[in-house]
């Protein structure tokens, strides 16, 4: 039997999409760049490379989870309906795993093939990012100027001191001045 | 809800952590507050949470470690044990970590309800967030002022992508059979095994793309047939 996504309704096609990604997610929200980029822009060609990452630097740089980036998504898709399908995809199942697994914890904890599937989970994660980190930069990185901002932000940032906001606000305005003038 | 602002109204101030921080616990005046420590109000649940979330900027460790401080510390609703025996459990679990950190929280402190409602308060934030950033970005994001901003941007966060990548690879891949683990990984990712053979159709793309999302370019020109990476969505 094939079933076949795209002969879904619009609204669930994002909701299957991005809790695919939620519950996939291990180590970090920026998973949601490898498992859902290349669903998003090659399989259903809802946007492109550039809003996808754009997307993803919203996320990124306003204040909570990296993961509403799927909202953005869903917000080009299907505006706020399509937000909220994709949003609450991810956002939803957190709710039913910790409100029905809590019993399970302390069992859970001590359990050594959980432990060792989660070391190599975790590890999987690390790749997959860093899998799309070089396609990610060529849509980042189009001249000098842009090489030269992500370079400087990334020594900045290995120093933990360094307010990171203050790092965003001065590459955004070192941008909007090159392009302005 | 707004019945319960005027108790959490003086707390507002506090909010300019981490520096009060280290003068230690500040007394706000107010018996609901002492009375706080071990059964913390609904209310107050889903009030610490949505003001944290609007306030929580860096990654999840960053807001991980503002909850710690301020569960741990500062309202004394969970031990340094409890906070760390619960993170070990959050990090088991798939799905956003700090969001389930916030359930955790809530459900050990006020049950089921509590859960949901700390959820929420963490979470409807992000969601009104991302729903005016996504409105103004489809409206306005072709001005040239806006897309410069993106394109000042953009570097950052690879750059803090790569950073992250940095230490949590530095943590998670600590011996060789990890790092086998990761290398087979990373080129499978690159080079998708076709599962379900040549003799099926691949689905039609909509946009047919000249470069691959999840293959640098350098990597572009051995290419495998193949459907959609990783996906569900191709699978019959």
């Amino acid at each position: 039997m094939v079933i076949t996504i795209r002969k879904l309704p619009l609204i669930l096609q994002l909701f299957l999409e991005f809790l695919k990604a939620s519950c996939l997610m291990f180590g970090t929200g920026l998973v949601i760049i490898p498992l859902t980029g290349p669903d998003v822009v090659e399989f259903f060609g809802w946007m492109s490379y550039k809003e996808f990452f754009d997307g993803v630097t919203l996320g990124q740089i306003s204040p909570g989870p990296v993961m509403k980036t799927a909202g953005f998504v869903g917000y080009k898709v299907a505006g706020i309906p399509g937000a909220t399908a994709a949003f609450w995809a991810v956002f939803f199942p957190p709710f039913l795993t910790i409100i029905l697994l809590a019993p399970f914890f302390r069992r859970m904890r001590s359990d050594p093939w959980l432990k060792g599937f989660l070391k190599g989970v975790k590890v999987g994660a690390v790749a997959i990012i860093l899998g799309t980190g070089a396609s990610m930069a060529q849509t980042a990185f189009p001249d000098l100027l842009t090489v030269a901002i992500g370079a400087a932000a990334f020594l900045a940032t290995l120093k933990p001191k360094v307010n990171m906001s203050v790092v965003v606000v001065t590459a955004g305005v070192l941008g909007t001045m090159a392009k302005l003038l | 809800m707004e019945e319960a602002r005027w108790e959490d109204a003086g707390s507002m101030k506090r909010r300019s952590w981490p520096s009060t921080h280290a003068a230690g616990p500040i007394r706000v005046a107010g018996p609901d507050i002492e009375m706080d420590q071990r059964h913390p109000s609904l209310a107050s649940i889903f009030l610490y949470f949505f003001r944290l979330s609007w306030a929580a900027f860096g990654g999840p460790l960053a807001y991980i470690s503002m909850m710690e401080d301020d569960c741990v510390e500062r309202r004394k609703w969970l031990s340094k044990e409890e906070f760390a025996e619960m993170l070990g459990v959050t990090n088991m679990l798939p799905g956003p970590n700090a969001t389930e950190m916030a359930i955790h929280i809530g459900h050990a402190k006020a049950g089921k309800l509590g859960g949901i409602l700390a959820g929420l308060g963490f979470i409807i934030p992000s969601f009104i967030m991302i729903l005016g950033l996504s409105w103004f970005y489809f409206r306005y994001g072709k001005m040239p002022g806006v897309d410069g901003f993106f394109y000042g941007v953009n570097p950052v966060v690879v750059a803090i992508i790569l950073l992250t990548v940095l230490r949590l690879g530095r943590s998670t891949i600590t011996d060789s059979k990890l790092a086998c683990l990761f290398l087979i990984t990373l080129l499978s990712y690159w080079f998708p095994p076709d599962w379900r053979g040549s003799s099926s159709t691949p689905p039609p793309r909509r946009k047919p793309q000249t470069r691959s999302f999840s293959r640098p370019w350098w990597l572009q020109r051995w290419s495998l047939p193949s459907g959609s990476s990783l996906s569900f969505c191709s699978c019959s």
